[in-house]
């Protein structure tokens, strides 16, 4: 384990959405280490995005037609998907 | 105890990322807050990633009847997202949501429920139907999301939900209870035969650091009753539990436990291998000092044998001479047999 770098940890620290200073203690940790773990949690941060576009579309086929147009609006504002 | 504390929080990080524990072996030798803070951060922007779309998703189950909304979380949804969404609903909503789900799904959405968010809803929950859950968890080895909804219900229902459950189990549920005042709780209810069932459990996994690790944040009474199992323990087992608690450093929550355990069982327990280190002898000497407790250091003392013995001549505390007034003036009915002690290990 060598000096981590700022740059490493402050990719960590924008991808989890955090002040650097809060990610101190990994702070020692070199950029091998620090790359994979902003790897981890980009990775966890896309599963949860994909399960949510899924489950949205699937969501709303479980609707009943006469409120799919209404359930679409909420789900979907602006005609974006999720 | 950072070892274990910090391969526990390790634990919860890597299922809060989805990703398998070995990913995440470098952070071993960060302490346990780091981690936590680690996984608090992580958390906090896995939640509020989507925090919109959860909105949207709590918002369309309010415009459609109960039992389709809950359909749709079973069918649509999954455990995962369902959980996402229970924690952005109103308690009331919730309940009657969960009126409309399997047991067998809301056991896999607690999974992925993180219990501060969601205690209001969990402590609205029928107490059956929390308990039938939390069986569910227990049987499918869950115990990292029981350990932390032990602190969101109460020890009534807590109680009723590990009743019947291993050794095995109880310790793994206890070694995840975040909240001590949650584990003293349980701790406090458990019958000794069940906390005996603790001490087995985690002689047979090995599992002597995590034994230890729970008398940390236990009461005296508690770590009292806890310690008195070693009993149950053969040699082997005894020599490897105090050789845990001698690697931590524990002995402040030990100490003060030893003047419940009988006097053939203490034997047991301090003539293993682990106090034949002088270190280790002069460690016990400064805690006790500490914390006064004069007439358990006696008694620890009274119970050496022989080989034991000779290892206190060469404790540099115990030849100290304000240590020893101390320990005469403080070891109340056992203080007259403290100089005689003293003079025949020469110490005097």
């Amino acid at each position: 384990m060598g000096e981590g770098t700022t740059g490493g940890l402050g990719r960590v620290a924008a991808t989890l959405g955090v002040p650097e200073e809060t990610l101190a203690p990994l702070a020692a940790y070199d950029e091998v280490e620090l790359q994979r773990l902003d790897e981890l949690v980009r990775a966890a941060l896309s599963a949860e995005d994909r399960a949510f576009e899924a489950g949205l579309e699937e969501a709303l086929r479980f609707v009943p037609r006469l409120l799919r147009g209404a359930a679409k609006g909420l789900l979907f504002p602006g005609g974006g998907r999720g | 105890m950072g070892d274990l504390a910090t391969r526990l929080e390790i634990t919860k990080l890597a299922r809060e990322l989805g990703v398998p524990e070995d990913g995440l072996a470098f952070l071993a030798d960060r302490t346990p807050a780091d981690v936590k803070e680690l996984r608090a951060a992580a958390a906090h922007a896995v939640f509020s990633r989507n925090e919109e779309r959860v909105k949207r998703l709590a918002a369309l189950s309010r415009m459609l009847p109960v039992p389709l909304t809950a359909k749709i979380a079973e069918h649509a949804l999954g455990p995962m997202l369902s959980a996402r969404v229970a924690a952005a609903l109103d308690p009331r909503e919730a309940v009657r949501l969960a009126g409309h789900l399997t047991p067998a799904f809301l056991a896999r959405l607690a999974v992925s429920l993180d219990p501060a968010r969601v205690a209001p809803i969990v402590q609205s929950l029928p107490d059956d139907l929390v308990v039938d859950v939390g069986r569910r968890l227990l049987d499918a080895g869950e115990h990292l999301p029981l350990g932390r909804f032990v602190a969101v219900v109460s020890p009534a229902v807590a109680l009723r939900v590990v009743d019947g459950a291993a050794g095995h189990d109880l310790l793994q549920v206890a070694l995840f209870t975040d909240e001590p005042a949650a584990l003293e709780a349980i701790v406090g209810a458990l019958p000794d035969a069940r906390l005996a069932e603790i001490v087995r459990a985690a002689a047979d996994d090995d599992a002597y650091d995590a034994a230890v690790s729970l008398l940390l944040p236990l009461s005296e009474e508690s770590c009292a009753r806890l310690v008195a199992q070693v009993e149950v323990l053969d040699d082997h087992a005894r020599a490897a539990v105090v050789e845990a608690i001698a690697a931590h450093d524990v002995w402040p929550a030990v100490l003060p436990a030893l003047h419940a355990v009988d006097g053939v069982h203490l034997a047991g327990l301090v003539n293993v291998p682990a106090t034949l280190d002088v270190a280790v002898v002069d460690r016990v000497v400064d805690h006790a000092r500490a914390l006064d407790l004069a007439p358990v250091l006696v008694q620890l003392v009274l119970g050496f044998d022989d080989a034991h013995l000779d290892v206190l001549r060469d404790s540099k505390r115990l030849r100290d001479p304000d240590l020893q007034d101390w320990l005469v003036a403080s070891a109340g009915v056992s203080g007259r047999l403290v100089v005689p002690v003293l003079e025949s290990l020469e110490l005097r």
